[in-house]
Formats: structure tokens, sequence, C-alpha cells
């Protein structure tokens, strides 16, 4: 009895032994798994959805994480990302609300992918279902105001996006300044106006009057500081 | 005071078993596990940590009812211990109502614990607690209360692999009612839609008492549909006590 007592911890620590040996063998060997590089078959997220008896949210997460992934192995690779646009698709049916797939999987399409068309689909996709944020409608006016130059489609979007909660500081700028590029100097003038009044940022303020001094001597009706402060309250 | 005393004991008798632990520590792992995943995603970490640890509440809860809920009577039979109670002054729907309780006291240590490190997480990373989160694992709770009266149903009149069997393919079928209702309503003819409507209102429909979505993106609750849902587990759960009451009072054991 003593010596079996003795030979299963014997047997214990060689075991431990070898397979720790072994483990460092198959990796130099490269027997690790490797990264993802994709999916054998990605279904169509309208009937994976019920399928996932209300676990849709925690699925979608776990989706977007092996997106990342995905992304991360193919630009270090081929970068081609053919299954990208899908499971973004995917991804963001399962969970509608989940943003980050629109934003980020949005970046990846346009600025890696090269499917800007795939890009717009998404972003908007997000919008309709996501009418209370702004992130959506941002990112849409930024792609067609950098990318596309058509100032706009631009303003259409920031307009949206500047009266949308916890919006940053700077959209009703440049919204004001888009109305005054494309010519609509009055819109222009109004949101400066607007923006003098509403903001607490000193900054902000002189940049607002500024703009609207230089916006009414280009057309003709120079305001002097009096007339501003008899103007703006 | 005799439902307390078997509820008590049954509570005590669900403590002791390993397989509670096994999958408590195994929840618990999990929990703590989501802040690393966190680390290899882009952005959505809190919802991630929120999602996660809702699904295993959700999950490891289901697998506790089951797996505690089949063998709360059969295993009396098994083990004849049933004799010794039911020649006790007790009457037969105590012991059923008892037991049942005894298990939910048991729900409701394992989901406050899972509950704490949820919300211990959520308070990490956010720096605040949503209400919202709080209403959600309420009603996971009550979901799992379901499940564990649908798995004591069974184990009235059947073997505690059958009820396993039966209360997951339940739990399954409840969160597909409100599908199948569809469904029939697209594409089924009239014999299929008259067939799907009573099995929709006869089958627990588990996807009322999903929160986790409205928790976890802050989306407003409404009042009434919560109460209301509320309620109607509550009618379920009595409805499914109850059959097991009638059951157990039928069943001979000589």
């Amino acid at each position: 009895m003593k010596r079996l007592g003795l030979t299963i911890p014997v047997l214990l620590v060689a075991s431990l032994v070898g397979s720790t040996l072994l483990a460092a063998v198959l990796d130099v060997r490269g027997g690790h798994a490797p990264a993802p590089r994709g999916w054998r078959f990605l279904p169509e997220a309208r009937y994976l959805k019920p399928a996932l008896l209300g676990f849709h949210a925690v699925s979608a997460d776990l989706l977007w994480i092996q997106i990342v992934q995905y992304v991360g192995a193919h630009v270090e690779t081929d970068r081609k990302f053919p299954q990208l646009a899908k499971a973004l698709d995917v991804a963001t049916t399962l969970d509608p609300y989940f943003i980050e797939p629109y934003r980020f999987g949005a970046l990846y399409l346009l600025y890696l992918g090269r499917q800007p068309q795939a890009a717009v689909a998404l972003l908007e996709r997000g919008a309709n279902a996501n009418p209370e944020r702004w992130e959506l409608p941002h990112d849409l006016g930024r792609y067609y105001y950098l990318e596309v130059r058509d100032d706009s489609q631009a303003l259409r979007w920031w307009e949206r996006a500047a009266t949308l909660p916890g919006r940053p500081e700077y959209l009703p700028r440049f919204v004001a300044r888009l109305y005054a590029r494309t010519g609509r100097a009055d819109t222009a003038l109004e949101l400066w106006l607007e923006l003098y009044r509403t903001t607490q940022d000193e900054y902000m303020k002189s940049l607002a009057l500024r703009e609207i001094e230089r916006l009414k001597s280009a057309h003709g009706s120079p305001l002097t500081a009096n007339e501003s402060g008899s103007l703006l309250p | 005071m005799k439902v307390a005393a078997i509820a008590l004991n049954a509570f005590r008798e669900a403590v002791r078993d390993r397989i509670l632990y096994a999958i408590l520590v195994f929840a618990l792992v999990m929990l703590a596990g989501s802040t690393i995943l966190v680390t290899i995603s882009v952005g959505g970490e809190e919802k991630i940590i929120k999602d996660l640890g809702l699904a295993c509440i959700s999950i490891f809860g289901t697998l506790i009812a089951v797996f505690l809920g089949i063998g709360l009577v059969s295993k009396e039979i098994e083990k004849r211990t049933i004799y010794s109670v039911i020649s006790k002054p007790i009457h037969r729907y105590q012991f059923i109502l008892g037991k049942y309780l005894g298990l939910v006291l048991t729900l409701l240590a394992n989901v406050a614990l899972m509950a704490l490190g949820l919300i211990g997480l959520a308070y990490l990373w956010e720096g605040t607690v949503s209400p919202r989160l709080v209403l959600a694992i309420l009603f996971i709770f009550l979901e799992l209360m379901l499940v564990t009266a649908l798995a004591l149903l069974f184990s009235t009149f059947s073997s505690p692999t059958l009820s396993a069997i039966f209360t997951l393919c339940l739990f399954v079928a409840g969160h597909l009612t409100a599908d199948l209702r569809l469904f029939a309503a697209r594409f089924g003819g009239v014999l299929s839609k008259a067939a799907i409507e009573p099995l929709y209102f006869l089958l627990p429909n588990l996807s009322r008492l999903n929160l986790k979505d409205q928790a976890v993106h802050s989306l407003g609750i409404d009042g009434g549909t919560t109460i209301l849902s509320f309620l109607y587990a509550i009618f379920y759960i009595a409805a499914l006590v109850l059959a097991a009451m009638a059951i157990f009072h039928q069943r001979d054991f000589q």
C-alpha cells in the first residue's frame, strides 16, 4: 500500500512534466491554433436570432470580438476582407443597438476593405436603428465631407447629428461653416448667432462673433461690436 | 410552519450538493473572465461585460434550476425517504410547496452571488449601476423560478433524466413561442394557425421575461408591460406548482 501511495504522486508529476514539455515542443513546431482567418459558414442573422434563445446580444459581442481578430489577421497577411461586410451585417442584426460594429466596422470597410458602399449602407442602417445616437449621422457626415467632398450630403447628416443629445461641441460650428460654404449665408448666420447665445465657452463665443462679423461684412452689411451686442443677448 | 421546515430542509440539502458549487465557481470565473475578454475587443467594453454577466446568470442559473429541480421529488422516491415523509402528519401539497420554495431559496442565494459579482464589475467599469440592470437580473430570477417549477412538475411523475429532457425542451420552446406564432401567421395555413394558437398560450413565453437588451442599452422600459410580465410569470408558476401538487396527490406510494 505504501509503494502504491508513492507511485501515484510520482506518476502525476511525470505526467505534468510530460504535458508541459510536449506543449513547449508543439509551440516550437508552430502547432498552436492559427489566428482566425474567416468563417466557414455565416448564417443569415434573421434565422440565427430566434435560435439563440434570447442570447442574441452576447452572441453579437462574441462575433464582434471575432471580427476584430479577423481584421487583425488579414491586415497582417493578404489585406483582403471578403467576409467582413457579411459578418458585420450578422453582428448588427443580432444586436441593432450595438454602436461599435457600425462605427469601427464602417472604418474597416472604408479604409481597409475599400468597400465604401458597404460602409455607407452599414452606417445608414445603424442611424435608422438608433435615431437617438449622434455618432452614426456624425460618421456619415464625416465620410461625405472628407471622402466624397459632397458638402450638401455632409451637411444633411451633420445637421441631424447636431440636434441629438451628447453631440460634440464642434458639430454646430461645422454645420454653420458648411451652410456658409454652400452659399446659404442667412442660415449660417442664424446658426452662428445661436451658437453665440448658447455656448458657455469663451473661445467658442469669440469664434462665433468673428464668424458673424465675417459673414455680415461679406454680404455688405458690416456689424459693429455695439450692433452685435444689441443683436446678441 | 411545516412548509417552511420542508423548504429549509430542501435548501440545506441543495447547498450540500457539490454540483451546485461546481456550477457557481464556473459562473464566477466566467464573470471575472469577461474583463480579460474585453481587452481584445475594440470599444463596447461595458456592454460586453454586462451582456456576458447577464448571460452567465441566466445560463448557469438555468443549469442549477434544472439539475437540482429534477431530483426534488424523484430522489425522495428513489431513496424511499418519501414513505417516512408521507407517513407524517403533513399534506402532500405542503411537501411539494416546501420543496419548491427550498429550491427557489437556493436559486436566490446563487443568483444573488452572481448578481453581486456582475454589479461589482459594472460599478468598477462605469462608476455607476443602472436600476435597469437590477431589474433585468430580477426578471432572470423570475425565469429561473419558472424553469424550477417546470422541473418540479416533471419530477413528480417521471425519472430525473426524462425530467431534465422535458424541462430543457420547454425552456427552448419557451424562447421560441413568439417566433412560432409569427411563423404560423406568415406562412401557415388555417390548420397550422389553429394548432399553434392554443400552443402559444399553453407554452411559457420566456421572451416576455427578457429585459437584457433594455438593461445593457439603457432602452426605455414600459412600466405597464413590465408589471404585466411579472404577473404573467407569477400566474404561470402558480399553475405549474398547482399541477405538480395535483399529480403528486394522485400518486400511489403503496
